[in-house]
């Protein structure tokens, strides 16, 4: 037991602890803890083991009751584990190297080149600074007998920093007055630390450095947010970089921007498939490649995976004693790897008595927590193990201490275990940050790992008596600024997109709602004859203006499958998922308000069922109702998040996709419905007004016109009033206009990109301006035999050069196509010697 | 031997793609058999390239574009010298028993070679055909030679009947493949055994000279080829090629190696943005006069 001796008595360190803990009433007690879990959850500190739901709601578990490390504790743990950090480092430096430990015969050669970890590639690469192992983790358990030993190597990838110093914040928030009676050593800077040292990797004075995240699908995603915002580097993921001549850049809205340093948090396998997975979208196609050409420094090493391989738990000691040539000072937990036959025996003769974990990671076949397992249990496991032997480690179960931990301000009693991180110097030694990540068992889960549902105690390691904490250098403190000025291509890309999808979302809706407002109204048949082409004409092909459509909305079934129905290409569930998407993908970068309206948007229309068979009744209820609340959302979307979101230059993008998508439904419109309707004969004046009126009240803009024009319905007015007039709220000129004044309102106002952009955008409404539309009207008049028709050639010109805006943004600030185009033309040669 | 050799691979994209990044491994090697007279690979869209050698010696070149492109060739342009190179008889004439014993103080250096890989498994069915082609007390060269012919006889050369993906226990099921399957079962076989042996890739001249003037229009467009080396005793290796039932010759150029045809591979690419692909590989290859 951590926190009571061999006679059962409170160890003293805990003593004040308790004493305070002990003197609160139950309900008082409760009531700490969810202050503390209410304290974790504003401090956005999560970790999401249930991979479906996209943002982290799963708040991150810390005990009332710290940790204690005592100073006689602690030194011996510091200096075993840079001791093991040292060996580790020499044995991948040998074995991707000259391999001298296996050619002297001191290690089987099977779980060392045999492991899935050793990545051949690294052989030639250098890693940086020369060393693979810089920033590590290490697991240590307390023995019944109250020895710590080590239980599992993380040394390629700590993971956990983060939860380490969140856990500190919250619990001095909640238990201040513990604070006071003890000494305790600070951790509040290893971020800064582990910084220096990435910045170390890099010859320029100032260079950039990004934390490579595989996203928000990650448990941990929490984690690299955080250590991201105190580092103030920008956090991306694959697709935020690309490799051009054998260095990589950083796609950002200002440009590429060349990355010297990588704090990676993928695992080797997915980085690059190039060189790993083929399949992984995860990585960065050629980043291997820089590294082989040294433009670039990925921390960890590649390669340094193989040391986190259990079957070298039971050779630590053999390859402390082979390197350093020293007696080990931390031991092992008594592992067995279960490719060796004997140990193999030994294991399956009381396997009840084993927990069984594959190499890596955090799954466990058999016990690990605590119990003695069933039968059923047994049989299965060995089945598992025959199949496979050696993909398995086992471990003795009676090896995690229990510990104190407070659930419903009650005592319990669970099991533990820590993992400790160490950073290394300059020196070549390894720092061990003083404090610790020690995971529990909770009420939901058997198992300390917090993959498995484990939770989490605050570590303290005491200060001993003469330890004077080194003063914060006030230099190195410096506030990590929000890293505006790298908003990366692929975060403006996705605003955009839910920019685009969610103003096309609510046109469609607007425009369906419009019509099931018109058929309740008494159309007499005439009305609805001339009424109906016009929908069918232009609601349907929204995304791509010349798609054919096969689709019929003058029915209610017509109206509600393009309302609900998945399988519709365009309908409004299906563009509305597609913007949720984007804006998914980048949940990090919205607020928490607008993504609220968002996701119970996305939620309301993912659990609608569609039942296209209902009554026509029905059907026109449930796309009334549908519509409605589409329409209602999205604005409240684009509100909310206005007055909520950070204006970095990412947000702008979404407006200016919202701006540029209503641009180009005005302009497809208008085209639409200028293009001839199949029918017999002229239509006479009544009948043309009746279908302009149905086609401006599509567009939400009747009482606009009547308000500009004070006339009747007419062409060209009507032209004009979309095409050029600046007041209309979706004119395109207005729609215009708002993307030239958003690019402006970014951080990169006067940069090359974003001036040609705008000139662009101007020359366009200029030329719209210019356009007389009475004139154009009049000339096709004064020759209506002519086969072309200038008012449906004009605006085909302008729609295309509307279509163009987007592409001149694309490639601008999103995709970087401007950036290259001079540099490489493509040129395609004849084969040389062929035939 | 002199040949004229021209790769030729074309990506066409079903939408134009924005990134893509090739590693092609194209450069033969020098050999005692071979030596590279000109050689060139040409990249279209052009682009700068660069190269490195990779685990297991093959010279390998990156490209990366990114551009936006609709198609992406690769021409591999080569003109080669072969010649024959007499077989370590010496090495192959100690037995299998023997042979594997030699090896044990290499392991370190040999290691990748006996392992079975995705693309390789070990164990049955090889198992079988290992004790029966490979037993101890046979002279290696006489073993392999006789694994090589069988694996000839017993496997049907079957253009189309499996792709990359195809495991091999369903070749080994169908007795049906391609040279990539005919060299992969070879492996297998030798590596169950406890023989080291690695994947080859390389070009062959498989049509047979034609003296006529017209004889341009008989040498027709094929694939890359592949077969199998074997470590000797003596640490050289020694190559067969299972899909002619033959020890390879000057008529053979070696151009990379692996433990498998993921090791191997001509050309490796990944493409970004870009939808459903269409791949045209061409190889043309004919026998030039040495007075050339």
């Amino acid at each position: 037991m951590e926190t009571r001796d061999a006679a059962g008595e409170v160890r003293p360190v805990y003593g004040p602890l308790f004493q305070r803990l002990d003197a609160l009433p139950r309900a008082q007690v409760r009531s700490l803890d969810e202050r503390l879990e209410a304290t974790m959850r504003e401090m956005g500190v999560t970790f999401d083991i249930a991979r479906e739901r996209p943002w982290g709601r799963r708040p991150w578990f810390c005990d009332l009751l710290p940790q204690i490390f005592t100073p006689e504790e602690w030194e011996p743990l510091e200096c075993g584990i840079s001791q093991r950090l040292r060996a580790f480092e020499m044995f991948l430096r040998d074995i991707h190297g000259k391999k001298e430990i296996l050619r002297d015969g001191m290690l089987p050669i099977q779980p060392v080149l045999g492991s899935t970890s050793y990545q051949r590639v690294a052989a030639s690469l250098t890693p940086p600074g020369e060393t693979y192992l810089h920033l590590c983790g290490l697991c240590v358990s307390r023995l019944p007998n109250g020895r710590l030993v080590v239980k599992h190597h993380y040394f390629s990838n700590a993971s956990g920093i983060s939860y380490m110093i969140q856990n500190r914040r919250a619990l001095a928030r909640v238990i201040p007055q513990s604070f006071q009676d003890f000494s305790i050593r600070s951790i509040a800077e290893a971020p800064v630390d582990i910084l220096e040292t990435l910045r170390s990797f890099s010859d320029d004075p100032d260079p950039t450095v990004v934390l490579l995240s595989s996203g928000p699908g990650s448990a941990v995603y929490s984690e690299h947010s955080f250590l991201a915002r105190r580092m103030g580097i920008p956090l991306v993921q694959g697709g935020d970089l690309l490799v051009l001549n054998d260095a990589i850049y950083l796609k950002t809205v200002s440009g590429l921007e060349k990355v010297e340093v990588i704090y990676n948090r993928i695992s080797d396998p997915w980085l690059d498939p190039m060189v790993f997975h083929r399949d992984s979208l995860l990585g960065v196609p050629g980043l291997v490649h820089c590294i082989r050409k040294g433009t670039v420094a990925v921390v960890n090493g590649i390669g340094s995976q193989l040391a986190d391989d259990r079957a070298l738990l039971p050779l630590a000691n053999t390859i402390i004693r082979y390197y350093l040539g020293e007696q080990p000072i931390l031991r092992g937990m008594t592992t067995y790897w279960l490719g060796d036959i004997d140990q193999r025996e030994m294991v399956l003769g009381e396997l009840q008595k084993y927990t069984v974990r594959p190499l890596h990671g955090e799954k466990i076949l058999l016990g690990g927590d605590g119990r003695e397992p069933d039968e059923e249990q047994i049989k299965s496991a060995r089945e598992l193990i025959l199949e496979n032997a050696s993909h398995y480690v086992a471990q003795p179960q009676d090896c995690d201490a229990t510990t104190i931990s407070y659930h419903e301000g009650r005592k319990v009693t669970r099991r533990q275990d820590h993992i400790l991180f160490a950073l290394r110097k300059a020196e070549g030694e390894y720092e061990v940050f003083p404090g610790a990540l020690t995971r529990i068992s909770t009420a939901d889960s058997t198992y300390t790992a917090n993959e498995l549902g484990g939770g989490s105690k605050d570590t303290w390691v005491q200060a001993p008596p003469d330890f004077v904490e080194p003063a914060p250098d006030r230099i190195r403190l410096r506030e990590s600024p929000l890293p505006a000025q790298h908003v990366s291509s692929r975060v403006a890309e996705a605003f955009y997109w839910t920019g685009r999808y969610l103003e096309r979302a609510h046109n469609l809706a607007v425009m369906i709602g419009v019509i099931e407002s018109l058929e309740l109204e008494e159309l007499n048949p005439t009305e609805r004859t001339l009424y109906r082409p016009v929908w069918n004409r232009i609601l349907p092909p929204l995304e791509n203006p010349r798609a054919a459509s096969q689709r019929n909305i003058s029915s209610a079934a017509g109206r509600y499958r393009l309302t609900l129905d998945l399988e519709e290409p365009d309908s409004v569930v299906k563009t509305i998922l597609r913007g949720t998407g984007n804006a998914e993908s980048i949940l990090e970068c919205l607020s928490l308000e607008a993504w609220s309206v968002l996701g119970t948007l996305r939620s309301r229309f993912q659990r609608a069922r569609f039942r296209p068979n209902s009554s026509e009744e029905d059907l026109t209820g449930y796309t009334r109702r549908y519509c409605d609340y589409a329409i209602k959302a999205v604005a409240e979307f684009f509100g909310t998040a206005q007055s909520t979101m950070i204006a970095d230059g990412g947000w702008a993008f979404c407006e200016i996709g919202q701006s540029l998508e209503r641009a180009i439904i005005t302009g497809n419109a208008v085209c639409s419905i200028m293009r001839p309707m199949p029918r017999r004969g002229e239509p006479s004046e009544h009948e043309a007004e009746i279908r302009l009126s149905a086609f401006l009240r599509l567009l939400n803009s009747r009482d606009v016109y009547r308000r500009v024009y004070q006339m009747r319905i007419e062409a060209a007015p009507l032209l004009d009033l979309l095409w050029g007039n600046p007041m209309v709220p979706r004119s395109v000129t207005r729609s215009l206009e708002t993307c030239a004044a958003r690019l402006r309102s970014t951080r990169d106002e006067s940069s090359a990109t974003t001036l040609r952009t705008i000139a662009g955008i101007e020359k366009l409404v200029q030329e719209i301006r210019q356009t007389d539309w009475e004139d154009l009207e009049a000339r096709s008049e004064r020759d209506p035999t002519q086969k072309t028709n200038p008012l449906l050639e004009e605006g085909t010109h302008l729609l295309e050069a509307t279509l163009d805006i987007h592409h001149l943004i694309a490639d601008g600030f999103l995709n970087h196509q401007v950036h290259m185009r001079s540099e490489t033309q493509p040129s395609f040669f004849g084969l040389k010697n062929a035939l | 031997m002199l040949f004229e050799i021209v790769h030729r691979t074309e990506y066409r994209y079903g939408h134009p793609a924005s990134e893509a990044y090739i590693e092609a491994r194209l450069t033969p090697p020098t050999l005692p058999g071979q030596s590279v007279v000109e050689h060139t690979i040409d990249f279209s869209p052009a682009n700068p390239v660069s190269t490195y050698r990779d685990y297991f010696h093959n010279e390998v070149t990156f490209y990366s574009l990114t551009l936006r492109h609709e198609r992406l060739v690769i021409a591999n342009n080569l003109i080669i010298r072969t010649r024959e190179v007499p077989r370590p008889d010496e090495a192959l004439g100690v037995t299998i028993a023997e042979a594997r014993q030699l090896f044990v103080s290499k392991l370190t250096d040999i290691f990748d070679y006996l392992q079975p890989t995705p693309a390789v498994p070990t164990g049955h069915p090889a198992m079988e055909w290992a004790r029966r082609y490979l037993p101890g007390d046979a002279p290696l060269g006489e073993a392999i030679e006789t694994l090589n012919r069988f694996i000839h006889e017993k496997f049907r050369y079957l253009p189309g009947s499996t792709d990359n993906s195809t495991p091999l226990a369903t070749v080994w099921k169908q007795r049906a493949g391609v040279c990539q399957d005919f060299a992969h079962i070879m492996l297998s076989v030798l590596r169950t055994a406890g023989l080291p042996a690695r994947y080859v890739c390389g070009y062959i001249e498989s049509e047979p000279v034609k003296p006529r003037p017209d004889a341009r229009k008989l040498v027709g467009w094929m694939a890359t080829h592949a077969w199998v080396e074997v470590l000797t005793p003596g640490m050289i290796w020694v190559a067969l090629d299972p899909t002619n039932d033959q020890w390879c010759g000057p008529r053979h150029v070696t151009v990379s190696y692996g433990r498998d045809f993921a090791d191997a591979t001509p050309i490796r690419g990944t493409f970004k943005g870009s939808g459903a692909k269409d791949l045209k590989v061409k190889v043309f290859m004919k026998r030039l006069s040495e007075k050339a």
